[in-house]
């Protein structure tokens, strides 16, 4: 053969293996979500109502109620990662120009974590008091974890992976943690910087230590997870001292109830996280009726129910667009189950008016 | 002297009536642009989804991205001398130059293996295709320089250069649609790459001839000729050359880094980003070749101190406008016909100054040194933006080091300054 058909030779077969490849791919990969896609319609069948949407008009203005429920829409496809107020029959109706990874919103400010680009993200404030999108500050962040405003909208708090993307492993990731005052949203701290007594920095001090997902009570008082490489505790602290004092409690992602009275926190165990709740006046831990694995800082519908994410697939984080189901329990009642509160959706938000 | 030896062993006589692509050496240099188009596409494949795949698929931090990065970088450096070299010392610069290009696509062969047995693999393939690299650019620039009389030297590295970056043109391109069609298939884009490497591997070992002059010297060749690395690069116009070449590219801003001021200046949309590139790019890829002949006619100096001397009122103006579309085009236009003045050229001056024996090891010694000046300077610039807080200041000392390393650049050179191409007066000089 000449030098010339050899190279038209080894160019047709390499390109026909490239072309085939990047089909058979194609093809696989278009399997995979239709077989997902049928799936979503399956269960999608089982909750009609709660999957009619609305959209709004961009320019629409949404004004939040008093016991507004929000989350984040979690159904694959171009409203993939939209913020929702869910109406009373279930069905949900999307908020203008808000996409989110993690959010959450009281007394007249929402707290978006949203991807700005590939590995890019980004933080907004929000005042929602006149339109539910009237940004007010947005910074750059990293990996977008847990945010959380206080019930009267005066506090904020967020959490992101500096590195790694799950909890389930103490010494794979490291955690950047801000909080702030609503109001003043440029000057945001870090919980590093806080004063703690020296029995406690056996502790705190400790380099390794981060610190995460945190619950804001009255006047800035909240709760933070602590952790080195070995073990995590439930720390409080004081945003108007700036202070952190240990407690005994081993557990993370602490999330205290509207009256301040419980706290519900994860235990982890070998099958992942178990929800518990402590009474804060009695000091009585009960394990929840929850047998699943929650890895999410549950967030309270009222002072007795709470609300919290699952995956849908074991295989999640691998997918493109993974999707959550919102599920409720009411933890006063110790007969009661879990309820599916809302499929397809994540970063439960109830809203109070502050 | 050597310089008449190569022209009557061309024929170079007859070859300037013809066009330059229907003479044999032209061929030759444009098989070679094929191979570095081909090759191309499958390097800045990979280089395209880097960044994403090792964060995303490797788990790397910010700060064991940039270190990486730095690495990654650096590591072609200290190749590329010895490359050269070993090349000149070889009888055979094809060989040298294939077993980089080999190397290179063994090393995309092996990432695609990698995401299937275990992507921390995929780290010493990246390393080693920087290996690849480092060793094939100067044995493939010694072949071109080597292909055509030096009449033409600037016209054919014009189109290697072109036929090189509409490769990186389309690399990117290629691998943005790939992870478009099937997202987070990473190994598609890798296979796609391998293939694409063996392509231009393919032409390099089917197409390309090594010059004919080289096989002529081979069989003549006396003990004498060999030199020891020193001798080769202590000669006074390539240390001059190289030194110089390296004190330019300090006053030069890398285009990241520009592209990024750009980005943060004009409040861009995210989604353009991309195009920055493409657009120097582009601007190189369509003036390459006429300023290769240009620089042919009037000699390289000329038009290599003309590119250098174009980026201080290029960092004036971004120092000092408002960046609307308008200038920023006008600015990538500009850089791309920086690139277009200085890359081929500098590649052809560094041709013309050496002799064939120690072209290698020169064009080696000029690609190391600004390497190693490129780095310096994207430190120098990166900290002076975050020491200061304020890059229009950072620019204008940059504009003004250009015009003084321009002016050094030109003393060095000055008696080259007059030097047309294959003029018999630069053997005697050096």
């Amino acid at each position: 053969m000449s030098p010339n058909r050899k190279l038209a030779t080894i160019s047709a077969l390499v390109m026909t293996v490239a072309i085939g490849y990047v089909g058979f791919t194609f093809v696989q990969q278009s399997k995979d979500l239709s077989t997902r896609n049928a799936e979503a319609e399956r269960r999608a069948g089982e909750f009609v109502d709660q999957l009619a949407a609305v959209d709004t008009e961009p320019e629409e203005v949404v004004v939040l109620q008093d016991g507004d429920q929000l989350a984040i829409n979690r159904i694959p496809g171009d409203d993939y990662g939209r913020v929702i107020t869910i109406n009373s029959d279930g069905s949900r109706t999307f908020v203008p120009n808000v996409r989110c990874e993690r959010y959450h919103a009281s007394g007249n400010y929402g707290l978006c974590l949203w991807k700005a680009g590939e590995q890019r993200y980004q933080a907004t404030l929000y005042d929602v008091s006149e339109n539910v999108n009237n940004d007010v500050l947005s910074w750059g962040v990293t990996l977008p974890s847990r945010a959380r405003i206080s019930d009267d909208g005066q506090y904020a708090s967020y959490t992101s992976f500096a590195s790694g993307t799950g909890y389930q492993d103490l010494g794979s990731f490291v955690t950047v943690i801000e909080v702030f005052e609503t109001d003043d949203p440029l000057n945001r701290v870090r919980l590093s910087d806080f004063d703690y007594s020296d029995e406690d920095a056996a502790l705190l001090a400790d380099i390794k230590g981060k610190f995460w997902g945190v619950t804001w009570g009255d006047d800035g008082d909240f709760y933070v997870t602590w952790g080195n490489e070995e073990e995590i505790r439930i720390v409080k602290g004081s945003y108007a001292d700036k202070t952190l004092e240990l407690t005994d409690l081993i557990g993370s992602c602490p999330s205290l109830s509207p009256d301040g009275k419980t706290l519900v926190f994860k235990e982890s165990t070998a099958n992942g996280f178990e929800l518990v709740a402590l009474n804060l006046e009695t000091n009585e831990t009960t394990r929840l009726a929850e047998t699943r694995s929650v890895d999410d800082q549950v967030e309270w519908l009222n002072d007795d129910t709470i609300a919290y994410a699952l995956h849908v697939d074991e295989d999640a984080e691998t997918q493109l667009q993974p999707e959550w189901d919102i599920w409720s329990l009411d933890i006063a009642d110790e007969t009661a189950e879990p309820e599916l509160l809302l499929p397809q959706a994540d970063s439960p938000t109830s809203y109070v008016e502050g | 002297m050597y310089l008449t030896d190569i022209r009557s062993n061309l024929g170079a006589a007859g070859e300037s009536k013809t066009g330059f692509l229907r003479s044999a050496g032209g061929r030759n240099v444009l098989a070679f642009g094929f191979v570095s188009l081909f090759t191309d596409i499958s390097s800045e494949m990979v280089v395209a989804v880097l960044p994403l795949f090792l964060t995303t698929s490797l788990g790397f931090g910010i700060l064991g991205f940039a270190a990486f990065e730095g690495f990654y970088q650096t590591a072609s450096a200290a190749f590329r001398l010895a490359g050269g070299r070993v090349a000149d010392r070889s009888a055979d610069p094809k060989k040298i130059s294939a077993w980089g290009y080999g190397l290179s696509t063994l090393t995309r062969a092996g990432l695609f293996l990698s995401t299937f047995v275990g992507q921390t693999l995929a780290l010493p393939f990246l390393l080693l295709d920087r290996v690849g690299k480092g060793i094939r650019v100067a044995p493939r620039d010694t072949i071109i320089s080597r292909s055509v009389d030096d009449t033409k030297l600037a016209t054919a590295f014009g189109v290697h250069r072109t036929l090189d970056t509409t490769g990186a043109l389309l690399g990117p391109i290629a691998a943005f649609a790939i992870l478009a069609l099937t997202p987070k298939a990473f190994d598609s884009v890798f296979l796609v790459s391998t293939m694409a490497g063996i392509i231009g591997f393919s032409i390099l070992i089917l197409v390309v001839k090594n010059p004919k002059e080289v096989t002529q010297k081979d069989s003549s060749s006396t003990e004498e000729e060999q030199v020891s690395l020193w001798q080769a690069i202590n000669q006074p116009l390539v240390l001059r050359l190289a030194l110089l070449s390296g004190v330019l590219a300090v006053t030069t801003i890398g285009d990241p880094l520009i592209y990024l001021y750009i980005f943060e200046t004009a409040d861009m949309d995210p989604a353009w980003f991309p195009l920055l590139y493409a657009g120097t790019a582009i601007t190189f890829v369509l003036t390459a070749v006429p300023i290769g002949i240009i620089s042919d006619r009037v000699g390289f100096v000329k038009v290599f101190l003309f590119g250098q001397i174009l980026l201080a009122p290029l960092y004036l103006w971004l120092s000092g406008s408002q960046l609307g579309s308008v200038s920023i085009l006008c600015v990538l236009g500009i850089l791309g016909i920086y690139y277009a003045c200085t890359d081929g050229v500098l590649a052809a001056l560094g041709s013309a100054i050496s002799k064939p024996n120690n072209r290698g090891t020169t064009l080696g010694a000029i690609s190391m040194c600004i390497a190693l000046a490129k780095f310096a300077s994207a430190l120098v610039f990166g900290f002076a933006w975050s020491q200061t807080q304020n890059p229009e200041v950072v620019l204008r000392w940059y504009a003004a080091a250009v015009v003084i390393a321009t002016i050094v650049g030109a003393i060095g050179l000055k008696n080259l300054l007059t030097h047309r191409a294959g003029a018999e007066e630069l053997a005697d000089v050096s």
